[in-house]
């Protein structure tokens, strides 16, 4: 992903591009400006005075002449004569897109008439002397405006734009915007009429701490921090599986906003909560922050490297830009493909930011070592417990193994001499007594779904198809046989591989060999060999083997890449040959630690021994093993033939095994949490425009070296993930890193205000733009550091304000002055957002149901399509677990809802720092018809006639509990015969789809 | 559709679009194109079996072939199974597999050395709709709208419809309106019920109930307007109210297609099972132009059944385009029989093309996902018609040129549409976002 690199005009404000399409129709006196029109958007942001690459910098006529590296760029009245035109007129420059023909055209006019160059042209980017850049600093106030420090500052710009403010608001309308504004909730209507009443002049204080103080603060205000971090509960892309554990997260910031944890130590737990000293399983689950982004996991198991590695950079840039967009405001990712266009943030230092992430990976795949079940989590624990856990297993695994060993040991003894393995195979299971490897050490475990019976396997009664796997392969395998002995009671119906090799290692494509049967023909045994495709049906003939009698297949890969199969010691069909010179069919590999055996069993069949050899046995020796035979043993007779001693021994081993088993499955299995999952990465290299195949330098990790004031972080390219991340977290958080505070700041004025005193409350760089308060900012965000990061501390200042406690008043005399508000002559009044207004009808229609925490609700039906992928249906429900807050529901990323996202709900997973505020007929048809819209209209009414029988005062009921107000003479009577005419419900249904209610002002 | 935000920047507003026929912003220059349907292949439409005719493939037929493929069971090289014919007055080389189209080869203008960036179903599907390959870009049905407005403030602007028998990969992110705002998001109609969201009163409502109800509604949001001028989202709740109903009622006469004479029907092919399900989508996406909807998108195929011939080519793409081609071909006559092809922009699109080399062998071989060549087509306003741009090599596997991008494909049709695809820009995130990123060229040689 890259970025513009032209901060293109806006549409309505340029119309100079119609005369760039037709450059034959320029007059001499046009020329200039289209001509630096073009300059300015394509060529100055690398050329000009700031970045000045190659030493050219073609803001300045003088610039042009002087030159670059190059030598000088321009020739006046000498188009030809111009390396700059030559440049472009090559393709060469700029480097990522050349100038379409009309605007080379408008250049090579524009010399040939002199180069006309009467200013200057503009950089349009930021340098190190950026606002947002700058230590933060303390002005002194004005003294004029107010008691509170906010309003000295906004009195005065109001003062000098020549605006005055709105008269403070009524109690009645101030209790009903805290109250959406700090809880995301309606007021009680009780509690407006005490607020109304209270004869305190310290009411408001005392009203902004209780409100403070209630746990739907966190409710609420987790959710502005859940949009920002892309909070999804699913992967996104093509299978979009439902992450289940995602919810511990989401619980784990509403807590942390509720007991207003400092800020610092909010933002350093989610970087590195999982890695720190004193990690507690709060801080481990803030770390899932990191990955909460998508995954494309079908891209991570594609057949070809570079996609993979292309993939998992895109994971890293997402990762990566989600923090720096989160903590700092900045666009780091921009720099993914090249130095920053608007920012000063150099390429390099992307990679440095990178590296710090490099080992960083969602919760996708298991950890054995700590027996992990869920998919898509990680057990909850910290540090201490994992390692605890880790040695627990780990020491339970060796003692099991070393029992299984000395029974299989007293076992083998039992045999008789010519029983046990003569020639040296590469492995051998007799599946008499367990599934181990009689001459090497690639073991089965025999799964609870089969049985050892009569001296081989076969699938538990009430089971169907079982799969046994082994351990891996000790040492790597090419020319090979697979050799079976099985007996069939009744031939399977179903297709299925009876024994093949795999590797393991994940991606598609991983090679396999192995005999199929009925794959593609009924009744036949065909080669099956995937990654290089050479599954070939050789013909052999039906399978008609009389039941209960043993059967031999064996297959031979050969070095030159032919596969024969053999039945009964003959050859069966004809050999797979493949094609000359053809080098996508040649023998496979099977790696040591990787590949795999496998054999399924199914009912009515059963396998007696399996074998390999590592190389391809030859007719003879095939004949020659078919003829030998295999003899079986069960386990009875094999101890029966053993000493009193060695039975004595057996059954203490065997008990203990068992004990052992059932202590190892009897370990508590810890919480499932979707938290990160640690995987070794290489050092962290420039990728020269982004690209994986064009590797350059390594770098150490890193900060953003513009930001100035927090120590460098001193690491090695190659120290470790904890390291890295515990560095990061204190070079972020330090009281010296000016962006820290002020980003954080500015979200919480946003949401109190509707508009930050940066407006683009993700990008405190170039494109952000000039914020309208900057004293007021730093103020605020030196006070919110010396506060210790308090939020709550934070939001009493700014609600104790007058200017949050302006009437919303319109006046058009302000308005004509600055119709945006940006400068706080009132309070703007807002819209709910999608989720307030599900929240405010729950509410209403007294159906809310508090529960807090713990897994969320899900409003969908989940359909399952081919494959692994998943769709997702709106559905509504009556139950109480889905009349929770709307911030319990499951937030899906393909699992829309008509009635939130017409309400300008953001799609999760995309990080979105403030919610737009649409009105469409879609959104109105939602509010009209939705289900949960009139499922809420009903239970509304129904709660008013609980509550009283006279039609009146159901009207006065209902307008307090909505708007916290008595119904006008108007409205009362207007309702009083709609109830009359239509009833209750149909009132109700108007109220909640009134502007009144959904708005606050 | 109104819409008001906060932002405060110098970006185009869709304000005040309600009530009146023509309130849609005016283009950057003059449009070729009012309207655009696309008509998207899921799965991944071979190139070498329908419009990328490559004698030289079956030529070297069961020859081996190096390259790289998605899930590395590359077999040796195969030519198509489907015969080829060049077609009408043009000489336009279309595969027996589509026989309907090749009777309107001299309306298609097809697009051969296609690139895409991912060879992996969902973000290449996001590619072709968004630009990126990513969650989260708008598609390029938001961006028209977006940049254009609508015609017709009944009805949604930029509407979607599905295969019924399964989604798309990606859902509703492949018709989201990304960062832009909610009100240029894609409006899927259902299959069935409803076509648009909550579109009905609900079931046993007493018309007079809910007629009574919006009398009360909009006294009290008028006169809460009123009482709070300055604030014109007021005033478009109340409008969007009155759109609303109104809605409910242009709706479902545009989406009963009863209205249709029989000839009609059987030209797309509602009559017979394999086609009706496309041709209803074709025949109500024509009908949806017609009432000034300003984007349709119709997806054939999904997640569970698409143009995804890893096995059996023949069988699948004879399947799948039986079932495409007719629909598709009736869709471009009955628009150039209304006269609405000169400003209606038709594309067939699909996320990827196929390998030339199979995927398994015998009976059963397919092709891989291919996103190094294929080819797309469009028809109608502004292009040459019966015309075929680029090419790829002796096998259809690399262009033979220069390549075409999505991000051309998409400039090309902004440029139609009278937008310029630099200019068509929103801030989000620090960055002036584009449907073409930071690349993209008009592909000039296909403009008539």
């Amino acid at each position: 992903m890259s970025c513009p690199q032209v901060r293109a005009v806006a549409l309505s404000l340029s119309r100079a591009l119609a005369a760039v399409c037709l450059p034959a129709m320029l007059a001499g006196a046009d020329l200039e400006p289209a001509a630096a029109e073009i300059l300015q958007r394509r060529c100055i942001t690398c050329h000009g005075p700031k970045l000045k690459s190659a030493n050219l910098d073609l803001s300045t006529r003088a610039g042009a002449l002087r030159g670059g590296i190059k030598g000088p760029a321009l020739q006046p009245a000498s188009a030809a004569g111009s390396l700059m035109l030559a440049r472009i007129d090559a393709g060469q420059m700029p480097p990522a897109a050349p100038l379409p023909a009309s605007e080379r055209e408008v250049i090579r006019q524009w010399i040939d008439a002199g180069a006309p160059w009467s200013s200057a042209i503009q950089e349009k980017r930021a340098g190190p002397d950026w606002w947002s850049l700058q230590p933060l600093k303390r002005s002194p106030a004005p003294e004029a405006g107010g008691k509170s420090v906010i309003d000295r500052w906004i009195q005065t710009r109001l003062q000098q734009a020549g605006l005055k403010p709105t008269p403070p608001a009524t109690r009645r309308a101030l209790i009903r915007r805290l109250s959406f504004d700090l809880l995301g909730l309606p007021p009680d209507p009780a509690e407006v009429e005490a607020f109304v009443r209270d004869p305190d002049p310290r009411a408001w204080e005392r009203l902004v701490d209780r409100t403070l103080a209630s746990t739907h603060y966190g409710e609420r205000w987790a959710r502005h921090w859940l949009d920002v971090v892309r909070y999804s509960e699913s992967e996104g892309f093509e299978r979009d599986s439902l992450r289940d554990n995602v919810w511990r997260y989401r619980d784990f910031v509403i807590r942390a906003f509720n007991e207003d944890k400092p800020y610092a130590r909010f933002a350093a737990e989610q970087i590195a909560g999982d890695v720190m000293p004193g990690a507690t399983r709060d801080s481990v689950t803030a770390a899932g922050f990191l990955t909460l982004g998508p995954t494309d996991a079908v891209g991570l198991t594609s057949a070809v490297e570079a996609e993979r590695e292309a993939v998992r950079e895109d994971m890293l840039e997402e990762m990566l830009g989600t923090v720096a967009q989160t903590f700092l405001g900045l666009t780091v990712n921009c720099a993914r493909c090249h130095d920053h266009k608007f920012d000063p943030i150099p390429q390099r230092d992307y990679y440095r930011f990178r590296s710090v992430f490099a080992s960083v990976w969602p919760a996708i795949g298991r950890d054995e070592s700590l027996i992990d079940v869920q998919p898509n989590s990680m057990p909850l624990l910290t540090p201490p417990e994992k390692a605890e856990r880790q040695q627990t297993i780990a020491s339970m695994r060796g003692r099991i193994a070393e029992l299984e060993s000395e029974i299989a040991a007293l076992y083998r003894s039992a045999r008789p001499a010519s029983a046990r393995p003569g020639a040296r195979v590469f492995a051998r299971w007799t599946f008499d007594t367990d599934g181990r490897d009689e001459s090497g050490e690639v073991h089965a475990r025999i799964p609870a779904k089969a049985l050892l019976v009569d001296g081989g396997v076969e699938a538990a009664p009430g089971s169907e198809t079982v799969v046994i796997t082994t351990t891996p392969l000790k040492t790597e395998v090419r020319e090979k046989t697979l050799e079976a002995w099985i007996r069939v009671n009744q031939l399977p119906t179903k297709a299925f591989t009876l024994f093949e090799l795999r590797n393991q290692s994940g991606y598609r494509g991983a090679s396999v060999d192995g005999m199929q049967f009925s794959a593609g023909q009924s009744r036949h045994w065909e080669n099956f060999s995937i990654g290089r495709f050479r599954s070939e049906n050789p013909g052999g003939g039906a399978e008609d083997t009389a039941p209960g009698r043993l059967l031999h297949l064996a297959i031979a890969y050969t070095k030159d890449g032919r596969i024969h199969q053999y039945r009964n010691g003959q050859a069966y069909g004809r050999p797979y040959l493949p094609e000359q010179g053809t080098p996508l069919a040649k023998l496979q590999t099977y790696f040591q630690g990787d590949a795999i055996a496998r054999f399924t069993v199914t009912p009515g069949m059963r396998i007696e021994e399996a074998r390999i050899h590592a190389s391809a046995l030859t007719p003879a020796q095939i004949a020659a093993s078919f003829a030998a035979g295999i003899v079986n043993h069960t386990g009875t007779e094999l101890r029966a033939r053993m000493s009193s001693g060695d039975q004595a021994r057996l059954g203490k081993l065997e008990s203990e095994l068992a004990a052992r088993q059932k202590e190892l499955a009897g370990l508590p299995t810890p919480e499932p949490a979707w938290i990160p999952s640690i995987r070794p990465a290489p050092a962290s290299r420039i990728l020269q425009r982004g690209d994986v195949n064009r590797k350059g330098d390594v770098v150490a990790p890193g900060g953003v070296s513009c930001v100035k004031g927090a120590a460098e972080i001193d690491l090695a390219a190659d120290a470790p993930d904890a390291a890295k991340r515990l560095k990061l977290a204190e070079w972020l958080t330090a009281d010296s890193n000016p962006l820290f505070w002020r980003v954080i700041v500015n979200r919480v004025w946003q949401h109190h205000f509707g508009a930050g005193i940066a407006e683009n409350a993700n990008d405190l760089g170039y494109n952000g733009g000039q914020p309208s308060h900057p004293e007021l900012l730093d103020e605020l965000a030196i006070e919110f550091r010396a506060s210790g990061g308090s939020l709550k501390a934070l939001h009493r200042i700014i609600l104790l304000s007058d200017a949050y406690q302006r009437s919303s008043r319109f006046d058009p005399a302000a308005a004509a002055k600055d119709s945006g508000n940006r400068l706080l002559w009132r309070f703007s009044p807002r819209r709910l957002d999608a989720e307030t207004a599900r929240d405010a009808m729950l509410t209403a229609s007294g159906l809310l149901n508090p529960k807090m925490s713990g897994p969320g609700f899900r409003p969908f039906d989940v359909g399952n399509n081919t494959g692994s992928y998943k769709t997702y249906t709106p559905a509504d429900s009556a139950d109480p677990e889905h009349q929770r807050r709307t911030i319990y529901r499951m937030s899906v990323t393909s699992a829309g809802n008509p009635m939130l996202d017409a309400l300008d709900c953001p799609t999760p997973s995309v990080r979105s720092a403030k919610r737009g505020s649409t009105t469409t007929a879609l959104q109105a048809l939602s509010l009209m018809n939705n289900a949960f819209v009139q499922r809420q209209a009903q239970a509304f009414a129904e709660r008013l006639k609980r509550e009283t029988a006279d039609p009146d005062e159901q009207v006065r009921r209902a307008f307090a509990i909505a708007f916290g107000r008595a119904p006008a003479e108007w409205e009362l009577a207007g309702s009083r015969a709609l109830i009359s005419a239509r009833g209750l419900g149909t009132l109700c249904w108007g109220i909640l789809n009134t502007s009144e209610f959904l708005y606050a002002e | 559709m109104l819409l008001s935000t906060g932002a405060g920047l110098g970006w185009m507003a869709l304000s005040s679009l309600g009530g009146r026929a023509h309130a849609a912003s005016p283009p950057h220059f003059a449009p070729k194109a009012k309207r655009v349907i696309q008509v998207f292949c899921v799965g991944g439409m071979s190139h070498v079996d329908t419009f990328d005719h490559k004698p030289g493939l079956s030529q070297r037929n069961g020859k081996s072939f190096d390259m790289p493929t998605f899930f590395g069971q590359g077999g040796n090289l195969m030519g198509s199974p489907f015969e080829f014919r060049q077609r009408g007055q043009s000489g336009l080389w279309v595969s027996e597999l589509l026989p309907n189209l090749a009777r309107s080869a001299d309306r298609l203008t097809v697009i051969h050395g296609m690139v895409s960036k991912s060879a992996n179903h969902m973000p290449a599907v996001a590619q072709m709709n968004t630009g990126f390959i990513l969650n989260g870009f708008p598609s390029i049905g938001a961006w028209v709208t977006y940049g254009l407005g609508t015609e017709n403030a009944d009805l949604p602007a930029f509407v979607v419809m599905t295969d019924p028998k399964s989604q798309p990969w990606g859902g509703n992110m492949q018709w989201s309106n990304g960062f832009l705002p909610a009100a240029v998001q894609g409006t899927a109609f259902a299959n069935d019920g409803d076509p648009v969201p909550d579109l009905s009163n609900p079931k046993g409502l007493d018309p007079g109930a809910r007629r009574d109800g919006m009398d009360w509604l909009d006294k009290m949001n008028r006169t809460y307007a009123e009482m709070h001028p300055g604030d014109s989202s007021l005033d478009a709740r109340v409008r969007a109210y009155e759109l609303a109903a109104r809605m409910q009622l242009t709706v479902p006469g545009v989406a009963d297609l009863q209205r249709e004479s029989e000839s009609a029907k059987r030209l797309y092919g509602l009559d017979r099972k394999e086609t009706e399900s496309l041709a209803r989508n074709c025949l109500l996406g024509r009908r949806l132009l017609e009432q000034g909807v300003r984007f349709v998108q119709i997806y054939h195929g999904g997640g569970g059944k698409s143009w995804d011939a890893h096995g059996s080519l023949i069988t699948n793409h004879s399947g799948m385009a039986k079932e495409y081609d007719q629909p598709v071909a009736a869709l471009i006559e009955d628009l150039h029989a209304r006269g609405m092809l000169r400003d209606t922009l038709v594309m067939g699109v699909t996320e990827f093309g196929r390998t030339p080399v199979s995927q398994g062998a015998g009976k059963s071989a397919g092709r891989d996902h291919h996103p190094d060549c294929f080819s797309c087509w469009m028809a109608g306003a502004g292009l040459k018609p019966g015309f075929a741009y680029g090419g790829s090599d002796e096998v259809g596997y690399k262009p033979a040129g220069n390549p075409v991008t999505i991000y051309d494909f998409h400039a090309t049709a902004l440029q139609l549409l009278g937008l310029n695809h630099e200019k068509l820009t929103y801030y989000h995130n620090g960055i002036r976002r584009r449907l073409t990123d930071v690349h993209g060229h008009v592909i000039e040689g296909i403009l008539a």
